[in-house]
């Protein structure tokens, strides 16, 4: 039973796995895999039991974690219906995503070197008018006051006399190695819907019937 | 277990999502009981939509020295500082009360609705509100506010009240 998960834990441990889901859920940064709660088998075994209770997984990020949504309840939440963002809101983080990481690394930008930051010009250069500066700069804030993307000046980088450019943000690093792909998919069927990776890639898709990868 | 079946696990994501407004009492029992095991508890707010908090002991450590106000959290105190100062021709130390439940109902639209406890934790850390059960009010750093950022933002009143509708 979900109710007696932790009750089996001493009280000390049982704070500790506790602790370390509040940072996990509520922090801006992911945790050291160092952390005694994700390092300790047991215990990282009891912070992941917490988190399915709430619908949430771990995250692998190498040498961290984080949380995010378990991907067959993000399918559920998706499937409701309810919109996170606005139409535009998505249109401008789709924009921030595919000049910041998808561009740069078509062009051979190193891995390390992503995303490179950009700025509220680059972003309206698209060639739908409706993405007009005066409609992206407030999606900008209003995504950034959603933690989805970040200021540059705001992760310490001196812009003083300079436009604000602007990176994903921290919530991306909770994506899970499925919601990543999804959204490579979606990238490359959008960018190149007639390419040869796209239709294989739309074979694929046709074949497995997922409706949440289409 | 497939997380998607379980009636609690999927209400705590929709609260965490921030679209948990109408919940069948069985399953939101289930969800209670789950989130106080975690030492958690669910809050319904003033527009009957239903969020979440960590208990008294529980939640996050703060580090001072990296914790700054961040754009979602500078949005969770303007939202606060709206309800707890209606009228820019009033002073807005020391405003009037309003309730946590108030602030989670307008806060509830955010996308950062999800992390809203853990900003009003911080902020009532940093002395910027204070909370008396769920009671919430302005906390004695906003008393200290010098008079051109207080005439500044009555000048924006408009704004701040933008934010509740």
């Amino acid at each position: 039973m979900t109710e007696s998960l932790l009750s089996n834990l001493p009280a000390r441990q049982r704070d500790r796995v506790l602790l370390c889901v509040a940072e996990l859920e509520d922090g801006d940064a992911p945790l050291p895999a160092s952390v005694a709660a994700l390092a300790d088998p047991v215990l990282h075994g009891h912070v992941e039991a917490v988190l399915r209770a709430h619908g949430r997984c771990l995250v692998d990020l190498g040498n961290a974690w984080t949380s995010g949504y378990a991907d067959e309840v993000a399918d559920e939440l998706v499937q409701s219906g309810h919109a996170y963002l606005t139409e535009v809101d998505r249109a401008v983080l789709a924009l921030v995503y595919l000049h910041a990481i998808v561009i740069p690394r078509s062009e051979g930008v190193r891995e390390q070197n992503l995303p490179v930051p950009v700025g509220v010009e680059a972003l309206a250069s698209n060639r739908d008018r409706r993405l007009s500066k005066e409609t992206i700069k407030p999606a900008l804030t209003r995504l950034r006051e959603a933690d989805i993307i970040r200021a540059q000046h705001e992760l310490g980088v001196n812009q003083r006399g300079r436009p604000s450019t602007y990176v994903p943000g921290p919530q991306f690093q909770r994506l899970t190695p499925l919601r990543h792909r999804c959204v490579w998919e979606q990238t490359v069927l959008t960018a190149d819907p007639d390419g040869p990776l796209a239709v294989r890639l739309r074979r694929e898709l046709d074949a497995h019937e997922d409706p949440t990868r289409r | 277990m497939n997380n998607a079946s379980a009636p609690g696990a999927l209400l705590l994501a929709r609260v965490r999502f921030g679209h948990a407004a109408v919940a069948l009492a069985g399953e939101r029992a289930a969800a209670a009981r789950i989130a106080a095991a975690c030492g958690r508890e669910l809050v319904t707010t003033t527009n009957g939509r239903v969020t979440m908090r960590w208990t008294e002991g529980h939640g996050m450590v703060p580090d001072e020295a990296t914790d700054a106000l961040t754009p979602p959290r500078l949005r969770v105190l303007a939202i606060a500082v709206a309800l707890c100062w209606p009228r820019p021709t009033q002073a807005l130390w020391p405003g009037q009360p309003t309730s946590l439940a108030a602030l989670h109902a307008h806060c509830y639209r955010d996308a950062a609705a999800a992390r809203t406890s853990y900003h009003v934790d911080r902020l009532v850390r940093e002395g910027l509100l204070e909370l008396d059960g769920t009671t919430l009010r302005l906390g004695p750093r906003v008393a200290g506010w010098d008079g051109p950022s207080v005439a500044a933002l009555a000048a924006n009143h408009d704004q701040l009240r933008a934010l509740l509708q």
